[in-house]
């Protein structure tokens, strides 16, 4: 049976129930770095509720470079796992270049293309960072904005097809109403020109992959070097 | 006068999609054609939702909340463009200002059978 999983989900209740009703195995809570404390408490109690594998990964959301390092550090052995709000060059390239950065999301959150080249894509497949595409960020425009959308992430996947970095598929969601079935998500990948089996590897093997990384975390000393017990 | 019915091998060949939907308002049967309808032309264009041709057949409720309205349907589309339409119904989310979504749960050839291995 193949897991599911969604990498970009709010701390909410009725939201994890519908998740786990829809067929997913687990998924990775999301919280800003500035309310990531208080927020802990929160996540704790929400593995309690429902069978989900859940994780909580802390967000960097900033728009000085700088502070990406700094906050790489601070919550590397806090979070489960770090992810960076992309969209500016400036940010992807320095968010691909910190290999404590697990997760880039959205790189294409600009207005003037995909956010990836193929510098980027070589440095995202030497540090192992996932790319992330939220299926909501298409679906809640229309109009130009969506086709322009649209268009900068089917240029993103080509270039995933020439490089093969790893390219994760997330809901995004900010209510129950924006949940997908894994059979729907499949569907919506024809938007960007996936076939159903690339888009079944990245909401079940490449998420899969960042979650054993999650496990592994302990055990890891450098680049290529894990402590066997 | 009435036209004849097409022999077999002319008439459009058909699926039928089996969906769950879920909204913040009701929805009776008149609005969800137009959901259906309107998303199609807007996501396909005029040509492809030509081509597509969506029929919906059955349309009823399931439960309703003070919060949240569950309702289950059968749409039928063109047999060469059934990932036209599912992507359709996946990617509603909004109808008259309130949130809708639509889950499509299969497809059959049959409306007997989409409603025994579906409904």
């Amino acid at each position: 049976m193949t897991n599911f999983y969604d990498c970009n989900i709010p701390a909410n209740e009725k939201i994890l129930i519908t998740l786990e009703q829809l067929g997913f195995t687990g998924g990775i809570i999301f919280t800003e770095t500035d309310k990531f404390e208080s927020e802990q408490q929160k996540v704790e109690d929400l593995k309690s509720i429902c069978d989900l594998e859940l994780y909580h990964g802390a967000r960097i959301k900033t728009t000085n470079p700088n502070h990406i390092h700094k906050l790489s550090q601070k919550y590397l052995n806090i979070s489960d796992v770090i992810s960076v709000y992309g969209g500016d060059p400036t940010i992807n390239r320095i968010a691909l270049e910190t290999p404590q950065v697990k997760i880039l999301e959205h790189p294409y959150n600009n207005k003037q293309n995909s956010g990836m080249n193929h510098i980027l894509a070589r440095k995202a497949c030497d540090n192992n960072t996932t790319i992330s595409i939220d299926y909501m960020d298409i679906l809640r425009n229309k109009g130009y904005y969506k086709a322009k959308l649209l268009n900068q992430i089917i240029q993103l996947v080509l270039i995933k097809e020439k490089y093969h970095f790893n390219l994760m598929i997330n809901s995004g969601t900010k209510s129950i109403y924006d949940l997908r079935t894994p059979r729907a998500i499949k569907i919506l990948g024809n938007l960007f020109n996936m076939t159903t089996s690339e888009v079944n590897k990245s909401i079940s093997n490449i998420p899969s992959k960042v979650i054993v990384d999650i496990h592994n975390k302990e055990s890891f000393i450098v680049n290529g070097v894990r402590k066997i017990e | 006068m009435k036209l004849k019915i097409l022999p077999p091998a002319l008439r459009e060949k058909k699926r039928y999609i089996v969906f769950n939907a879920y909204s913040q308002d009701k929805i009776d049967r008149k609005n969800m054609v137009l959901i259906v309808w309107n998303n199609s032309l807007y996501v396909h264009g005029e040509l492809l939702a030509a081509k597509i041709n969506p029929w919906l057949i059955k349309f009823d409720e399931v439960k309703s909340t003070k919060t949240t309205h569950h309702y289950r349907g059968i749409v039928k589309c063109n047999r060469n463009y059934v990932n036209e339409m599912e992507l359709t119904l996946a990617s509603v989310t909004i109808h008259n200002n309130k949130r809708v979504v639509i889950h499509p749960k299969g497809t059959s050839g049959t409306i007997k059978a989409a409603i025994k291995k579906f409904y």
